[in-house]
């Protein structure tokens, strides 16, 4: 997957994600989820390029980090 | 001045503390996790990597479980109201703080807990530990007792407590006021369900700031206060997640930058050397004002064995108060009177007195300890 982005609940899990994927060789970044929020309102993306998306999403699930949602660059529900 | 005030608030703080607090006004002054543009993500990272060390320090895996207070005093609240439940029973120690006595105290006047304060023997873990089990109810739901005594530095069994704790199904919360940053503290390895701490005492952060740790198999406190975190805000129901569900409102950034640097600065020097590099000067101390005529250090040697760099002494028949005053107009900053530690006092017998207290921090000097003792010699001499 060329682009997507994890759903986060918040700014410390966001951070605390993008170091364990960091650690793991994944490049990512955490940013403001302007688009995708506003069903729950507030929240936070870890965004990641050229990644299994269910890959990712276990590796952060293992170590306690809820992934409230995947999408593309467009929007779209991932897994 | 030379200042022994350090059980207060450690002074002076490392240059690290002051380069990293400034940087809120010129880098770092958007508020975390709550927008998404630069200066407010960039924000929220230093939060978090403050978090992060934080969390490396104690043994914490997880570095949400790593909430910031406004003091270690909010920590030992948020414990002791966020966890008990009506019916429960609870053990401190009889060296605690007002920051514990109080709250336990009022929660027990309305009915809510039932708790019981162990007579400590300092000097004698075997003793205390079986003064702590002998008090165990079926009920009791937690012991809170403090690492170190802040008025005499003795150091409480908190290992052995915590396993006293658990064998009877029962929760173990520090209040690390006096340990944090001077004596190693490994939440995992010593299994505490909560440690409370200042941020401006051993970890040399700046004041109004402070941290809770909760260990990763303890229930999560309910929260004190609800609000805004930034996070899930269309639900009118506390996010559960830590540290969201304990931190609302707006957090002192600027207090929390330095104590990144404070941190940093604990960590670069380590905990094992400060502690060996300020035992080292309270024994100095100790053994300096023990030989002079008319001053009485309180605590036997047993007592003090192990304890935290905080010595509590008396001169002829002044009160703590007056020695801190004339040691003041000589120079000397250090905490007379009854240290928001009644209960320590009537053991100790110090109540109506009170007593001086010397803390002492990684920046003192023997030359310093020299000096104020020397200064002490003068006012006993002058009773």
């Amino acid at each position: 997957m060329p682009l997507f982005y994890l759903q986060i609940s918040s700014v410390t899990h966001a951070y605390r994600g993008q170091r364990l994927l960091e650690s793991r060789g994944i490049p990512a970044a955490v940013q403001r989820d302007s688009r995708f929020a506003s069903a729950r309102g507030c929240g936070y993306q870890i965004r990641v390029r050229n990644q299994d998306p269910g890959a990712v999403r276990s590796l952060l699930v293992q170590s306690g980090i809820r992934v409230l949602g995947i999408k593309d660059g467009d929007g779209n529900d991932i897994l | 001045m030379i200042y022994f005030d350090n059980a207060a608030t450690t002074w002076p703080k490392p240059s690290a503390v002051r380069e990293n607090a400034v940087r809120f006004f010129s880098r770092y002054g958007g508020n975390p996790g709550r927008s998404g543009h630069r200066m407010s993500m960039d924000t929220a990272a230093q939060v978090y990597h403050c978090r992060e060390a934080a969390a490396e320090l104690f043994g914490l895996s997880d570095p949400s479980r790593v909430i910031y207070t406004h003091s270690c005093t909010e920590g030992l609240n948020m414990i002791l109201k966020g966890v008990l439940r009506p019916g429960d029973h609870l053990l401190i120690s009889d060296l605690e703080h007002n920051s514990v006595f109080r709250p336990a105290y009022r929660m027990a006047q309305e009915g809510r807990i039932n708790f019981d304060i162990v007579a400590t023997v300092p000097g004698n873990d075997d003793a205390t530990v079986r003064a702590f089990a002998d008090a165990m109810r079926p009920n009791t739901r937690m012991i809170l007792a403090t690492h170190c005594s802040n008025v005499f530095g003795f150091r409480l069994p908190v290992e052995r407590l915590c396993n006293l704790a658990h064998r009877n199904g029962a929760l173990m919360a520090v209040d690390a006021a006096q340990s944090a940053g001077m004596i190693p503290i490994d939440c995992r390895q010593d299994g505490f369900d909560y440690v409370a701490m200042p941020g401006h005492k051993g970890l040399y952060g700046p004041t109004g700031t402070g941290l809770l740790l909760i260990g990763e198999n303890a229930p999560l406190p309910a929260p004190l206060l609800e609000g805004g975190t930034g996070s899930v805000s269309r639900s009118p129901v506390q996010p559960q997640e830590l540290p969201d569900l304990l931190e609302s409102g707006t957090l002192n950034t600027f207090g929390i930058l330095g104590l990144a640097g404070g941190i940093h600065f604990v960590r670069r020097v380590g905990v094992r050397q400060i502690a060996r590099q300020e035992d080292a000067l309270y024994r100095k101390l100790r053994r300096s004002l023990s030989g002079i005529p008319g001053v009485t250090v309180i605590g036997d040697s047993a007592a003090c064995q192990n304890a935290a760099p905080v010595l509590s002494f008396q001169v002829g028949s002044q009160t703590g108060e007056e020695t801190a005053a004339r040691l003041a107009e000589m120079g000397f900053a250090l905490r007379g009177g009854l240290h928001c530690a009644p209960l320590a006092h009537r053991k100790m017998g110090t109540l109506d007195r009170g007593t001086v207290r010397a803390g002492i921090g990684y920046f003192n000097t023997g030359e310093q300890v020299d000096a104020l003792a020397g200064a002490v010699e003068k006012l006993a001499r002058r009773r």
